[in-house]
């Protein structure tokens, strides 16, 4: 590993390359209309050029940066850039169908994918048709416009409505419907309204607390999930209230201030305020979409049903039943279990006092009244007590708590407050930031996810999904193996996330497909060079996560410490991934796996098979078909071959060994070993001897006596 | 029993030839000598020395038998006092002891050269076997669940020649 290069040092050095050209360009086009110097630009694919000096507030976010783009360095215009963050994972599992979604009131998607930067680093990027026009709105607060209902209905509410009705169609949620995210479209002001886009980071990720339901509003904005189509409906409520209302009854309120007016009056109340007077005609529909509990808020077709003109009645929010005497926590006196669990763990120690000495639990009993919180309160305490009292007690028992006494709030652990939906998405950030990961581990350890489920209020929720998905999860971390452990969680749990393994970050590959591709050019880009192993943990956890037919046969041998079985089980997944992604011939690829072949060909115990191997490895490897080197390498006749001539010489040379070892002792004592043998010869040749003397004698005994 | 039967049949025999048993029983002393001090299996040695020492016996015994008169027990005596007849017959039963000593000799002599080479043989094949299998053929390393060689198995090179060594002390 230590010739390893990564893809950066390449990238480096193509870009110089094409810097080289790139100035040799600007110096023909002289008469730029604006010159740009080169070391600004980012590339996409040589097809897009991202002028990085050229910020483009207006599609900026807190989060992500855009940049003014064009089709070539002399023309940066005509599109704009979106470059993602790191720390969020964009949405690239619904960018294809959002493609597919041709409404002119969304802006029109081009490119998605990787663009290089001039320092040779590589971003996700996704680049639009620049034909927003400009940004509505600068802040989304302070917004009363005490519009007309039919204004509110055809300048506002109907654009924003065909979008949701395509985009629920893909099924795909926006989560980024706000006041700063629309856009006059080149037009005047609302004439031809424009949402902006929704892809580049997580869903809701932007979104002020205000535009969202009052449970998403108290998770971390990575915690908020994709969410439903209704919590874009909701938004679209907050939208439509903020330009009926006369004045803002929110204004200059922190974004807890504002979850606790949404607890205390609900959202429509929070929203328009009781002493406001709103135009009639919308009214209906603004109280339908801002109900705060989802399962009542009016869906998609319940709008498009109310502007067909069906009267449909409106399930008023049922209201957080307030304590008639507060329990003072932090100095703060709480009327209502819903901002009590969201401000708990903000303070745990004081929390555990409140609950130790029970003044939690004759809160609940005495001025609540609330007897199935006050179990759920109970069963928590008790939950958390049997893993003991000692370290860790309060991790257990404060999330727990928590969800008891709000077990729709999100889930709070530690500083984390996220949806079970979302947990992907905030593993994520925690991978790019290398901080907080053990929190994710401790949370599902501990049983508070479990807990989280066995008090769920929803019954509408698909308990058993989540009971499987979880149980998964603890299952990857209890086990050590190379698709195990945390990273595996991560892949499992984010359908979106790219593959992490570092050879191949920079290339944002999201499916094993894509994982080969850039494979081939990280080994074009290092010929020669190439790093001595191919799968690592991130890569074995995203390829199982994505594919797990191509690789779970290869599993044990990919985490085997002997060469070989490792080499092999990467050849047998890439030649998979090639042969069932129909690939094309991959020939830096197939070089780069040839090249670290050498313990696979040294299984053969014949030297000879190993030549032949090696000279026909030589021979197909310009192919670039992974399955032809895979056959020529593990042909099973021929290893059975192998095998068996193979012990057959183990049997000759053992055989060889002891009669060496025996002659060798004749050797050390000739006479000892010889003397019998020379004695049988002795005796024969004296026998003979004998026995021709005799006849001799016989002969001439009885010659001299013939007759005379 | 078959030898306590041939032993008595030989003795009623001898009782019977009793002149002829007396001469070779002077004649084929150099034999019984070999006789007793042969420890070697099979009695290889006594039957080198018996042979020539009947051989130098036989044209005695013809004579006994056929020229020298009445074969009694007395010219049976008479014949084997015969210096000459004694110095010929021992003469020969010698010639059987340097035969046996000059064979065994020469025949260990060809028994090292041909294990000489046949050692030199043994070391080209294996070394043939070697080159070919590489070092693993010698079956002393560790094979995995498939078969295939892992590691060397270090203190096991030794193994055959010890053993072997060690029976032999025992």
């Amino acid at each position: 590993m230590a010739n390893e290069r990564t893809p950066k040092d390449n990238t480096n050095s193509l870009e110089n390359l094409s810097l080289k050209e790139s100035n040799s360009t600007s110096d023909k086009t002289i008469k730029v209309k604006k010159p740009l110097s080169a070391s600004n630009i980012a590339r996409f694919e040589n097809k897009f050029f991202i002028d990085l000096s050229h910020e483009t507030p207006e599609f900026s976010t807190k989060t992500v940066k855009a940049f003014q783009t064009g089709t070539s360095e002399s023309n940066l215009e005509g599109f704009f850039t979106i470059i993602c963050n790191p720390r969020y994972t964009p949405r690239t599992n619904i960018t294809k169908n959002y493609i597919e979604i041709a409404n002119p009131k969304l802006p029109k998607l081009v490119a998605h994918g990787r663009a290089i930067m001039p320092d040779g680093t590589a971003c996700y990027c996704y680049i639009y048709k620049e034909e927003l026009g400009l940004k509505i709105y600068n802040s989304d607060q302070d917004i009363a416009r005490g519009w007309k209902a039919e204004k509110t209905l055809n300048l506002l509410a109907l654009p924003i409505l065909k979008i949701l009705k395509d985009l629920q169609q893909r099924d795909i949620t926006h989560g980024n419907i706000r006041a700063t995210n629309l856009y006059n479209g080149g037009g005047n002001k609302f004439d031809s309204l424009m949402l902006g886009e929704c892809l580049s980071t997580p869903a809701s990720l932007n979104q002020p607390a205000i535009y969202e339901p009052i449970e998403r509003a108290m998770s971390d904005p990575i915690g908020r999930g994709d969410g439903t189509i209704k919590d874009d409906l909701y938004a679209l409520g907050v939208l439509i209230a903020m330009h009926m209302r006369n004045f803002d009854p929110l204004r200059g309120k922190s974004e807890d201030e504002i979850i606790s007016a949404k607890v205390v009056n609900g959202s429509y109340g929070a929203l328009v305020g009781s002493s406001d007077r709103l135009s009639s005609g919308l009214t209906d529909l603004l109280r339908g979409l801002l109900i705060d509990s989802e399962k009542t808020r009016w869906s998609l077709d319940d709008v498009f049903d109310w502007l067909d003109g069906r009267r449909l009645t409106v399930n008023p929010s049922v209201k957080i039943k307030k304590a008639p005497r507060a329990i003072k926590f932090d100095g703060i006196s709480f009327f209502y279990a819903k901002t009590l669990a969201h401000k708990l763990l903000q303070k745990p120690q004081e929390a555990v006092h409140i609950i130790e000495n029970h003044e939690l639990t004759h809160w609940i009993e005495r001025s609540l009244s609330n007897n199935e919180m006050l179990e759920r309160v109970n069963l928590a305490i008790s939950s958390a007590r049997e893993g003991g009292t000692g370290v860790g007690y309060w991790d257990r028992l404060l999330p727990r708590i928590s969800i008891a006494l709000d077990p729709n709030a999100p889930i709070r652990y530690r500083s984390m407050s996220l949806h079970l939906n979302a947990i992907g998405n905030a593993m994520a950030d925690a991978f790019a930031q290398k901080k907080g990961l053990n929190n994710f581990i401790e949370l599902f350890n501990n049983g508070i996810i479990y807990f989280w489920i066995s008090v769920c209020a929803d019954l509408n929720m698909d308990i058993n999904f989540y009971s499987q998905q979880f149980e998964k999860v603890k299952s990857y971390l209890r086990q050590k193996g190379i698709t195990e452990g945390i990273e595996r969680c991560l892949y499992y749990l984010n359908p979106s996330i790219h593959c992490l393994s570092p050879l191949v970050s920079e290339y944002f590959v999201t499916d094993p497909k894509e994982y080969l591709m850039s494979l081939e050019k990280v080994a074009e880009q290092n010929s020669g060079n190439w790093p001595s192993r191919i799968i690592d943990k991130h890569a074995a956890c995203f390829l199982i996560s994505r594919d797990s037919r191509l690789i779970e046969p290869f599993v044990y041998d990919l985490s085997s410490d002997l060469d070989y079985r490792y080499v092999l089980a990467n050849l047998s997944i890439l030649a998979g991934i090639q042969k069932y992604s129909e690939l094309p011939p991959l020939p830096y690829v197939t070089d780069w796996v040839c090249s670290l072949l050498d313990p696979v060909i040294n299984r053969y115990h014949d030297k000879e098979t190993q030549k032949h191997i090696r000279d026909e490895i030589l021979k197909k490897k310009a192919t670039g078909n992974l399955t032809i080197i895979l056959k020529i390498i593990e042909s099973p006749e021929q290893i059975k071959k192998d095998q068996l001539s193979y012990r057959q010489a183990i049997i000759s040379f053992r055989e060889m060994d002891h009669e060496a070892i025996n002659l060798k002792k004749k050797l050390e004592r000739p006479k000892f070993y010889s003397e019998r043998t020379g004695r049988e010869w002795a005796a024969t040749i004296s026998g003979v001897i004998s026995i021709l003397v005799i006849l001799g004698f016989i002969m001439v005994h009885f010659g001299t006596r013939g007759p005379q | 029993m078959a030898k306590k039967l041939a032993i008595g049949l030989l003795i009623v025999i001898g009782l019977i030839f009793l002149p002829t048993t007396i001469f070779l029983a002077f004649g084929m002393m150099p034999t019984i000598v070999a006789y007793a001090l042969d420890k070697t299996v099979g009695k290889n040695k006594t039957i080198c020395v018996g042979a020539m020492n009947f051989a130098g016996c036989f044209p005695f015994l013809l004579q006994f038998w056929t020229e020298f008169g009445q074969q009694t027990v007395e010219n049976a005596f008479r014949l084997a006092a015969d210096v000459q007849t004694i110095i010929g017959i021992y003469l020969l039963a010698a010639g059987g002891y340097a035969i046996d000593a000059a064979v065994t000799g020469i025949t260990a002599s060809i028994i090292k050269q041909r294990s000489e080479l046949r050692l030199k043989k043994i070391k080209k094949d294996q070394d043939a076997l070697i080159k070919r299998w590489g070092e693993k053929v010698t079956g002393r390393y560790q094979l995995d669940d498939y078969g295939f060689p892992v590691k060397p198995i270090t203190d096991s090179t030794a193994t055959l020649t010890d053993s072997e060594n060690t029976k032999e002390t025992i």
